[in-house]
C-alpha cells in the first residue's frame, strides 16, 4: 500500500486545537477519508478537502479546554500564575518597582529616539539612483607643513576629468553662491539664500524630482533658472512659472525653465538652480573666470565613475593632472574622491563647505552610545534589585521546586517577569514619545515625527529590543534563583557570595559610565562656552553690518552720510571687508627673503575700519586717508609676523611686502590678532590694505543705549535707497553664533543624558543599599549590642560602595582623558587643563555615593538594636 | 418523553449506531447515512452528534484496535445503550402511533 500523508500543517493545526480525548478518532477518520480520496482524486484536491475538514472540525465542542493549551515550556495556567506572582513581587516593593520601571522607560525612550534618528540620518541621499557610482572631488592640502582638507575644486577640473580620464563616465559641478539674493517678478520680491550654479546634466546625475519643465533642457542656456516648488509658489502663486522672466543675482534677467521639488533628505541644498553657462566667459553674462579656470577653488565637482572602478587608482593621475595644468599647486593639492554616500555624515573633518547640509557622525555615534549606556544602567538597576532581593523570592522558588518545577520553567518565569516590566516600559516610552516628539527639534535639526516610531520597521526593532531587555534583565537573576537548592531556600540560608561579587561589578560599571558621561558633558560644555566667550580680539558688541552689494554701493557716500546723521552712530566704515559677515579673500603675497608665497587673508578696508571694530594696534599705526602714501601701504596681524618671522624691532626699522615684479607696499602697522572666522578656525596671516574702489559693506558702530533707535533709523535710510533688497542687518557678535551649533547640540544632548544616567544610577544605588541593609539589620543590631558606634556602622556599610566608586573613577579617568584630548584636537583654540574638572568630578562622585548610601546606613545605624533583634 | 428528545439528525445517527452493531465509528456512520439517505453530510457534524449522544447517555464508546489504513490511529467504536434503545423505541412508537392516527381520508386526497 502506498504511503499517503495528509498536509502536515493541517495535522499540526488539528493537533493544536483538538481536545486530546477526541484527537485520535478524528484524525483517524480524517486519515481514512484522505486515503480514500487520494485514490479517487488529485493530491491538491484531496489536500484541500483535508484542510476543509480540519477547519470544519474546529468548533468549540472539539476544542481543548483553555487549560490544556500548551505553549512553549509553560501552560497558560502557569503563565497566569507567573504574571500573578510577578505582580505580587512588584507590589511588595512598590517604590523599587516604580523606580525600575521609570528607569527602563526613560532608557527605552532614549533608545527609540536614537533608532529613529539613526534611520533618518543614515538614509540621507539614499534616493539618488546613481549614489553608488558617485564621488565628490575633494583634496588634501599640505601647505607649510600644515595639512587641511577641502571639498572644493577648480571649475576646470571637472571637464578635464571627463575628457581625459577613461574611468570617468560623467561629472557635474555645483557652486552655491556666497551671498543671498533677491528674486523679483512683477510686484513680488523674494529673498533666497541658496542660489546655486549647476551643470546642465545636474538632473541626470542626481535624482531630484522635476515637477514642471524638461529636465534635460532646463539648464543648458545662460540665464536659465530652475526654481524649487516653494520658491515658485511664493513668487508666482497660482501662475505658471515656466518661461517667465525674473530678476535675480546682480540685477540680471533669468528665465524660469523648470520647477523642482524642494530638496529634503539630501546634503545638496538649493532654492534656485542656475545654468552653469551663465558664468562662462564669452558665453554667459558673467565672466567668472574663477569658476572656470584652474586656479580658483570654489566649486564642488561630483564625479560619476564607470561601475567597478577603484577610485583609489585615480590618485596618481590627479597628481599628473595638476602638474600639467596647475603646476603652482601640484605639490600642495592632493585630490581624492570621497564616496557620495559618505558626504552627509562623514565630512566633519572638512572645515568649510558652503551651502551644504551636513550631519555629524560624531553626534550620531555619541548619541547612540549614550542611550545604550543609559539602558545598561537601568537594566543593571533591575538586576541588582532582583539579585539583592533574592531571599523572599528564594522561598517562592524553593516551593515551586518542591512542587516539581523544572529549572527551565523557573528561568522562563523570571524572564517573563522581566519581559512584563519591559513591556510596561515600552508602553510608557511610547506615551512619552507621543507627548514629546514636537519638542525634539531642539536636539535634532528637524523634529522627529510620531509615525516614524510606528513604522513596521521601527516596531520590529522595538520588539527585538524588548526581547533583548527581557533576556538581559531576566536571565541572570533567573539563573541565580533557579540554581538554588530548595532546602537552602526554604531554610533561609544565605548563599550569597558569588552574586554579591557580580553585583559589585555591576555597580562599579554603573558608576564608571556615569562618571564618563558627566565628565564628557562637562568638557564639551566648557569648550563650547569657551568658544562663545573667548575674546575675539575686537569689540564686536555694538557693530551692525549692512550689505550694500545691491545697488546702494553706487551711491554709498550719500547713504553713509544719512546713516551718520543719527547721533547714536559712533563710526561708519564703508568698504569691502567685514568681521563676521565675510568680505575678505584668500590670496598670496610675496615677502622678500622668503621663497614661498605666503597665504594670507586680504582685507580691503577704509581708514575707519579699526576704529569701528575696536581693533587694537600693537605696533606702528593704522591707515590715514589724508596721507597719500597710505594708498600704497599695508597693515598686518601678529600671525603674519609669526609666519614670516619678523620681530617688532625689525618692523620699526621699516619693512615691505611684495616687490620683485609685484606691487610693493610698505608695512605701516601691526594689529593684534582677531577672529575673523569662528573660533574653530586658526587665525591666519592677515594683510589689510586701503582700497576705496570696492565698497560693498557698511560697518556701523552704534552706541549700545540707542541700538533700537539706530536700527529704526537704518531702516528708514534703507527704504529710501535705490534697491529692491529688503532691509537686513547682521550684528558682528552674532555672526559666529550659529557655527557653534554642532558643539551646542552635542553638549545639550550629553547634558540631558548625563543627568538622566546620574539619576537612574543614583536611584539604583539607593535601592541597592536599602536592600543590603535590610538583610543586615540583625548583624547591625548585634554589632551595636556589642558596642559598635554609629560611625562604625555607617563606615561598615559605606565602605564597600566607596571602594567600588573609587575603582570606577580610576577606570574612567584615563578613558575620558584620552577621548577629550582627541576631541579637543580639532579646535585650534581650546580649553586647557581639564584635569581639575576630573578631580572635581571624582570628589563629587564619591560625595554622591556617600549621599546615596549614608542616608540608608544612618537609618540602620540609629535603629534600636532591640527592634531588629527581638523577633526570630 | 421528557429528557429523551431526539433531533432528526440525532435519531439518524443513533439508528445507524444501532444498525452497525460493533462497527459504528465516525466515518463508517457517515458513509452509511450518506448511502441510505443520499444526503451529503459532513464528518464533523457526525462526530459532534456522536459526542452529544454519548453525553446524553444514549450510546457508549470504547477505543478499538488501530489499523494501518487509519495511519495507526484507533477508532472509537460506539454501541447503543439500553437507554438509547428505549429512546429509539419510544420515538418509533410515538411516530407509528401518530402515523396510524392519520384519518384514511387524508391518504385519499
Amino acid at each position: 500500500m502506498k504511503e499517503y500523508t495528509p498536509p502536515l500543517l493541517a495535522q499540526k493545526f488539528l493537533r493544536w486545537y483538538c481536545h486530546p480525548d477526541l484527537y485520535q478518532e478524528i484524525e483517524g477518520d480524517l486519515y481514512e477519508l484522505y486515503i480514500r480520496r487520494r485514490k479517487k482524486m488529485s493530491v491538491l484536491k484531496a489536500n484541500s478537502l483535508y484542510w476543509l475538514n480540519v477547519i470544519t472540525f474546529c468548533q468549540p465542542w472539539a476544542w481543548r479546554k483553555p487549560k490544556q493549551f500548551k505553549s512553549f515550556l509553560i501552560t497558560s495556567d502557569m503563565f497566569k500564575n507567573y504574571l500573578v506572582s510577578s505582580v505580587r513581587s512588584f507590589l511588595k516593593q512598590k517604590s523599587y518597582f516604580i523606580a525600575n520601571l521609570l528607569g527602563i522607560s526613560v532608557a527605552v525612550y532614549c533608545l527609540l529616539l536614537t533608532i529613529v534618528y539613526f534611520q533618518k540620518e543614515t538614509r540621507v541621499d539614499d534616493f539618488h539612483t546613481n549614489a553608488q557610482h558617485l564621488y565628490r572631488l575633494n583634496k588634501k592640502i599640505i601647505s607649510a607643513g600644515q595639512a587641511s582638507e577641502s571639498a572644493e575644486s577648480s571649475g576646470a577640473m571637472g571637464p578635464y576629468l571627463k575628457e581625459n580620464f577613461p574611468e570617468v563616465q560623467d561629472i557635474t559641478r555645483v557652486a552655491p553662491w556666497w551671498e543671498p539674493t533677491v528674486l523679483s517678478w512683477e510686484d513680488s520680491d523674494l529673498k533666497v539664500n541658496e542660489w546655486v550654479f549647476v551643470d546642465a546634466n545636474f538632473f541626470e546625475i542626481f535624482s531630484f524630482e522635476v515637477l514642471k519643465g524638461n529636465p534635460s533642457e532646463a539648464l543648458r542656456a545662460p540665464g536659465q533658472v530652475v526654481l524649487t516648488q516653494s520658491v515658485a509658489n511664493a513668487l508666482f502663486g497660482v501662475e505658471d512659472p515656466l518661461g517667465k522672466s525674473i530678476k535675480g543675482l546682480h540685477e540680471f534677467d533669468y528665465v524660469v525653465s523648470a520647477v523642482v521639488a524642494d530638496p529634503k533628505e539630501t546634503h545638496l541644498q538649493f532654492q534656485c538652480l542656475v545654468a552653469w553657462e551663465t558664468t562662462v566667459p564669452n558665453s554667459g553674462f558673467y565672466s567668472y573666470n574663477f569658476m572656470n579656470n584652474w586656479l580658483g577653488q570654489t566649486v564642488y565637482t561630483y564625479v560619476k565613475l564607470f561601475p567597478e572602478t577603484n577610485p583609489e587608482l585615480l590618485k596618481p593621475k590627479f597628481t599628473s593632472m595638476l602638474e600639467e595644468n596647475l603646476p603652482k599647486r601640484a605639490e600642495e593639492y592632493f585630490p581624492y574622491l570621497q564616496p557620495f554616500s559618505e558626504i552627509y555624515l562623514h565630512s566633519s573633518h572638512i572645515p568649510y563647505q558652503r551651502g551644504l547640509k551636513l550631519g555629524s557622525s560624531l553626534f550620531l555615534n555619541t548619541f547612540g552610545l549614550v542611550s545604550l549606556f543609559i539602558l545598561l544602567i537601568a537594566v543593571i538597576n533591575y538586576i541588582n534589585v532582583n539579585t539583592a532581593n533574592v531571599l523572599p523570592r528564594a522561598k517562592e522558588v524553593g516551593l515551586r521546586k518542591i512542587f516539581g518545577a523544572y529549572k527551565k520553567q523557573l528561568i522562563v518565569q523570571f524572564i517573563i517577569e522581566a519581559l512584563f516590566l519591559a513591556a510596561l516600559s515600552f508602553a510608557i516610552a511610547y506615551l512619552l514619545l507621543f507627548y514629546t516628539t514636537p519638542y525634539t527639534a531642539n536636539f535634532f535639526n528637524a523634529p522627529l515625527e510620531m509615525n516614524q516610531f510606528l513604522k513596521l520597521e521601527t516596531l520590529l526593532i522595538a520588539v527585538g529590543i524588548w526581547l533583548m531587555i527581557g533576556l538581559m534583565a531576566g536571565l541572570y537573576p533567573a539563573w541565580l534563583l533557579a540554581r538554588f537548592q530548595p532546602i537552602e531556600a526554604i531554610k533561609n540560608l544565605k548563599s550569597k557570595g558569588k552574586s554579591s561579587q557580580q553585583r559589585n561589578a555591576l555597580v562599579t560599571f554603573q558608576i564608571f559610565i556615569s562618571t564618563l558621561m558627566v565628565l564628557g558633558t562637562w568638557i564639551v560644555f566648557s569648550q563650547t562656552d569657551y568658544m562663545r566667550e573667548k575674546q575675539l580680539g575686537y569689540d564686536s558688541e555694538q557693530v551692525v553690518i549692512l550689505n550694500i552689494n545691491n545697488g546702494i554701493d553706487t551711491q554709498w557716500e550719500g547713504f553713509r552720510n544719512k546713516i551718520k546723521a543719527h547721533n547714536g552712530v559712533q563710526n561708519v566704515s564703508v568698504c569691502q571687508a567685514t568681521i563676521g559677515a565675510g568680505g575678505w579673500y584668500g590670496t598670496t603675497v610675496k615677502v622678500k627673503g622668503i621663497e614661498k608665497d605666503i597665504d594670507v587673508r586680504l582685507f580691503r578696508i577704509d581708514a575707519q575700519f579699526a576704529k569701528t571694530y575696536g581693533l587694537s594696534v600693537k605696533e606702528g599705526r593704522f591707515f590715514n586717508e589724508q596721507m597719500a602714501s597710505d594708498s600704497n601701504a599695508v597693515v598686518v596681524n601678529e600671525a603674519f609676523l609669526k609666519e614670516v618671522g619678523w620681530s617688532l624691532e625689525e618692523i620699526r626699522k621699516g619693512k615691505h611686502i611684495g616687490g620683485e615684479g609685484r606691487a610693493k607696499a610698505n608695512l605701516i602697522g601691526v594689529v593684534k590678532d582677531f577672529h575673523y572666522e569662528p573660533i574653530h578656525q586658526q587665525i591666519l596671516p592677515v594683510v589689510m590694505l586701503l582700497n576705496t574702489s570696492r565698497r560693498t559693506n557698511v560697518n556701523i558702530r552704534v552706541e549700545t543705549a540707542q541700538i533700537s533707535e539706530v536700527l529704526d533709523h537704518l531702516q528708514q535710510v534703507w527704504n529710501d535707497a535705490p534697491t529692491r533688497y529688503p532691509f537686513e542687518f547682521t550684528f558682528a557678535n552674532d555672526a559666529f553664533e550659529e557655527s557653534y551649533g554642532k558643539e551646542e547640540q552635542l553638549s545639550d544632548t550629553l547634558g540631558i543624558f548625563a543627568f538622566i544616567s546620574l539619576i537612574i544610577s543614583g536611584i539604583g544605588l539607593f535601592g541597592l543599599t536599602s536592600f543590603t541593609i535590610n538583610q543586615r539589620t540583625k548583624e547591625i543590631g548585634i554589632r551595636k549590642v556589642l558596642g559598635a558606634s554609629t560611625q562604625q556602622v555607617i563606615l561598615l556599610i559605606s565602605k564597600r560602595y566607596l571602594i567600588l566608586g573609587a575603582l570606577a573613577i580610576v577606570l574612567a579617568l584615563p578613558i575620558i582623558g584620552w577621548t577629550a584630548k582627541e576631541w579637543l584636537q580639532q579646535f585650534p583654540y581650546r580649553i586647557e587643563g581639564y584635569e581639575w574638572m576630573m578631580t572635581v568630578t571624582a570628589i563629587a562622585t564619591i560625595f554622591l555615593i556617600l549621599l546615596a548610601v549614608s542616608f540608608q546606613s544612618l537609618k540602620a545605624a540609629l535603629v534600636n538594636p532591640i527592634k531588629s533583634l527581638k523577633d526570630e | 418523553m421528557k429528557g429523551t428528545y431526539l433531533g432528526e439528525f440525532e435519531e439518524l445517527v443513533l439508528l445507524t449506531v444501532a444498525m452497525r452493531y460493533d462497527d459504528a465509528y465516525g466515518l463508517g456512520i457517515t458513509d452509511e447515512i450518506e448511502q441510505k439517505t443520499g444526503r451529503k453530510i459532513t464528518l464533523s457534524s457526525v462526530h459532534k452528534t456522536l459526542k452529544r449522544l454519548e453525553e446524553k447517555g444514549f450510546i457508549t464508546s470504547r477505543m478499538g484496535g488501530a489499523t494501518e489504513n487509519r495511519g495507526g490511529r484507533q477508532k472509537r467504536l460506539f454501541t447503543i445503550t439500553a437507554y438509547g434503545k428505549k429512546a429509539l423505541q419510544q420515538t418509533y412508537e410515538l411516530r407509528s402511533s401518530m402515523y396510524h392516527s392519520i384519518p384514511k381520508i387524508v391518504w385519499n386526497l
